[in-house]
C-alpha cells in the first residue's frame, strides 16, 4: 500500500503554494434535483445532477503581516483568483508534481478569518468559492 | 511565527485610534462575501459561475475585566468604554502589530476601518476571572494597511 500524506497535498493561489498551511481541502458538489414523476413507481426519489460547484479551504499559520494585508486586498477586490490543488514534494513541499490529482480553476475568496489570540500563533483560515469549472 | 499577543485591536470614537483594549485575550477578524450564481443559459457546461454581490466583516474578541483604577486602563479601552459604546456609536478601529512595554507601541498597521459594537457579554463564573466578549460589526469597507 502506497499512501499519500496530507503534507503532500497543497492549495496554490496564482501557482504559488499558500505558505505555512496546516490543512487544506477541496470539495466537489453536484446539485441534484428530484426528477421522479407520477410515472415513477414506488416512493423513492430519482436524483439527477443538474449543476456542479466546488470550493476549497485552507488553514495556515501566518507570520508575515504583509501576507495578511494581501489577503484583505484580495477579499476587497472580489475578483476571481487562480486556485489549484496539487501533489507536492521537495523543499518545503513546494515543488508541484502536476500529478493525476491536480485540479485547478478560478475562485472567489469569499470567507476569511484571522485569529490573533494571546500566547498563540496567528492563524488564518481561507475559503474559496469556485467559479466556473474545475479542470 | 507571529504571535497573537503582538497584534492588537485599537478602538476610539475618533479617527486613527491609538488606544488598545486593555487585558485583551482573544481577537479575530472575519470577512465574508455574499456570492450569487451568475451562470445563465449562455454558460457552457454544468459548472456554476459565481460573482460577489456583497461583503461584510466583523471583529470578535474577549478580555479580562479590570477594576476601574487599574493602571493598565490608563490610555486604554476597558469594559466601561464598551458599555458606553453598545449603541449606535460609530467607532474607528485599527489592527496593528505592537511592541514595547505592555505591547502598546504601534509597529505597523494591518488594517483599519469603522464599525459598531453590536454585542457585549460579561461573564463572571465562580472562582474565575470575570471576562467580557464583544462583537464589532464592520461599517463600510476594510482598508488594508500600507507597507512601512
Amino acid at each position: 500500500m502506497s499512501k499519500i500524506k496530507g503534507q503532500n497535498f497543497r492549495l496554490l493561489q496564482n501557482a504559488a503554494a499558500i505558505p505555512e498551511a496546516t490543512n487544506c481541502s477541496i470539495t466537489l458538489q453536484g446539485n441534484s434535483e428530484d426528477t421522479s414523476t407520477k410515472d415513477t413507481e414506488g416512493l423513492f426519489t430519482q436524483e439527477t445532477i443538474v449543476s456542479t460547484q466546488w470550493s476549497a479551504q485552507v488553514d495556515t499559520y501566518q507570520s508575515e503581516t504583509s501576507a495578511l494585508r494581501s489577503i484583505i486586498s484580495t477579499f476587497i477586490a472580489a475578483q476571481p483568483v487562480a486556485v489549484s490543488w496539487d501533489q507536492t514534494a521537495g523543499a518545503q513541499n513546494r515543488v508541484v508534481q502536476n500529478a493525476n490529482f491536480k485540479r485547478s480553476g478560478n475562485a472567489l475568496l469569499n470567507d476569511f478569518t484571522m485569529t490573533f489570540n494571546d500566547r498563540e500563533t496567528v492563524q488564518l483560515s481561507l475559503q474559496f468559492q469556485g467559479t466556473g469549472a474545475l479542470s | 511565527m507571529q504571535k497573537g499577543q503582538y497584534i492588537r485591536l485599537l478602538l476610539s470614537t475618533t479617527a486613527n485610534p491609538s488606544t488598545v483594549i486593555a487585558a485583551a485575550k482573544q481577537m479575530a477578524l472575519h470577512g465574508s462575501a455574499q456570492t450569487e450564481d451568475s451562470s445563465t443559459k449562455d454558460t457552457t457546461g454544468d459548472a456554476l459561475e459565481y460573482e460577489v454581490t456583497g461583503q461584510s466583516y466583523d471583529i470578535t474578541g474577549s478580555g479580562l475585566v479590570l477594576t476601574p483604577n487599574d493602571t493598565l486602563l490608563t490610555g486604554a479601552v476597558g469594559l466601561n468604554d464598551f458599555e458606553t459604546w453598545v449603541k449606535d456609536q460609530l467607532l474607528y478601529w485599527r489592527i496593528c502589530v505592537m511592541e514595547g512595554t505592555n505591547n502598546r507601541t504601534v509597529v505597523e498597521e494591518i488594517a483599519h476601518g469603522q464599525g459598531k459594537l453590536t454585542n457585549l457579554q460579561i461573564s463572571a463564573p465562580n472562582k474565575q476571572n470575570a471576562t467580557y466578549n464583544y462583537t464589532l460589526n464592520g461599517y463600510g469597507a476594510i482598508v488594508p494597511g500600507t507597507d512601512e
